[in-house]
């Protein structure tokens, strides 16, 4: 008993001098571990888990804002386009196609001639003119007024189509029938001129003449399109309302010709924006 | 100031340190662990929220694409206005005018000349006429000088029937 007691307390001391000299309390290391490790998983949840989602959702965050400002843009580019008006757009698109014209339209061309000879009291006494390579309505080659067929070349931007013109007229008219002709549309130029005057103030006039014109078609993206592409710039509205103080070719060669809208082709436009 | 006197043992000290350390650990875990739950809930709740506005967001953008799309004839016609007002721009900057530089010439002949012919090849005009005489022709030729016509050259061809033929060169300038 007595060996039993001094072993007990020979246990105490040792646990007390144990507690006294290294603190070490078995109960207190189960008591902090708990509060230690629930520390140390919210940390690594925090790395492994929430920030990962932090991310994604400051991705999602851009997204949005994004697609709030892309339709927005959109939405805006529409409104610019739906208030343009359509009536003065098919106007100025009329001018700038008798100005340049797409095609060669003979019927403008004699028109071009016609009606400052009328004016100036001269007569068209002969044309000469070689289109080039002239597809008729069946699709086959078609030559010229004179025998010849060139062949298509590459496209220019700007193409010249030569006319050769014989007027007959008063010698006093000749200034006036040129001037008529260069301020007219189609824009044309004068390459050569050979006037002669006879004793009867009349003048033989041959001039050797070149008509302009463009079959360029804009290419762009709808996407990429900007604010100031939705609008004619202050150059372009000064230009086109210079054209529509020039003369305008008018008479029985025209009245087939249609230089207004033409309507959408029946296929339906692409999709631009479609992935495919 | 007397010190206080710590009645109590050295092992009871200890220990009181170690039930401080053991609550703040416990305080710190327990808030730690409420904030990680807040913000998982708060980014769970976020995450759905703006994957729905996503959602909602990119079907308005096709609608308003939808609506771009209905006017792009109109854009078309727009494009191809300034395409080709720029064209004509370039067409009338670069043709050669004839009429205003022929009007200058004929003005400068002043009056009395008889025509016989014009001829006129790319940039070089001829003009053949009749002065009704040799002042006139000097004349001709002073107000020809005066004018920055371009290269100019003025013969004379000779006296006949009392009249004075001449031929005038000019070589315009170009653009």
């Amino acid at each position: 008993m007595k060996k039993k007691e001094e072993k007990s307390r020979g246990k105490a001391q040792i646990t007390t001098l144990k507690t006294v000299s290294l603190g070490y309390n078995p109960s207190f290391v189960k008591k902090i571990g708990l509060p230690v490790l629930g520390i140390v998983f919210v940390f690594t949840a925090c790395i492994v888990l929430l920030f990962p989602q932090i991310k994604q959702v400051k991705k999602s965050w851009e997204l949005n804002q994004q697609l709030i400002k892309e339709r927005k843009i959109f939405l805006q580019k529409a409104q610019l386009i739906a208030s343009l008006d359509e009536e003065k757009l098919r106007e100025n698109a009329r001018l700038a196609l008798l100005a340049l014209p797409k095609e060669k339209e003979i019927s403008l061309i004699l028109a071009a001639l016609k009606q400052p000879s009328q004016q100036t009291n001269f007569y068209l006494e002969e044309m000469e003119f070689n289109l080039g390579e002239v597809v008729s309505a069946t699709g086959s080659a078609v030559s010229s007024g004179k025998g010849k067929v060139s062949k298509s070349k590459k496209t220019k931007k700007i193409e010249q189509v030569p006319v050769k013109a014989t007027f007959i007229g008063q010698r006093r008219n000749l200034f006036s029938l040129i001037e008529e002709l260069e301020k007219g549309l189609p824009l044309l130029a004068i390459q050569n001129l050979e006037a002669r005057f006879s004793q009867e103030q009349q003048t033989k006039v041959e001039l050797s003449l070149v008509f302009f014109m463009s079959t360029q078609q804009a290419s762009y993206n709808p996407q990429k399109i900007t604010f100031a592409d939705l609008t004619l710039s202050d150059k372009e509205e000064a230009l086109l309302r210079q054209l529509g103080k020039m003369r305008i070719p008018t008479g029985e060669f025209l009245h087939q010709q249609d230089f207004s809208h033409r309507p959408a082709p029946s296929s339906p436009r692409e999709n631009p924006f479609s992935p495919y | 100031m007397t010190e206080a006197i710590n009645l109590l043992p050295e092992k009871s000290k200890l220990q009181l340190k170690q039930l401080e350390t053991i609550r703040k650990v416990r305080l710190t875990a327990i808030v730690m662990l409420a904030g990680f739950l807040f913000f998982s809930l708060l980014t769970v709740g976020l995450k759905f929220y703006l994957q729905r506005q996503v959602a909602i967001n990119k079907r308005k953008l096709a609608e308003s694409r939808d609506q771009f799309i209905r006017y792009l004839g109109k854009l078309d016609e727009l494009q191809n206005l300034r395409l080709r007002t720029k064209l004509v721009a370039q067409t009338m900057e670069r043709r050669f005018l004839l009429s205003p530089r022929l009007k200058k010439v004929l003005d400068l002949l002043g009056e009395g000349v008889s025509l016989e012919y014009i001829d006129f090849k790319g940039d070089q005009l001829e003009v053949r006429g009749v002065l009704p005489d040799l002042s006139s022709l000097a004349e001709m030729e002073r107000r020809l000088l005066q004018e920055n016509l371009g290269e100019v050259q003025l013969e004379n061809l000779g006296i006949s029937e009392g009249k004075l033929s001449f031929l005038l060169k000019v070589k315009f300038l170009s653009r």
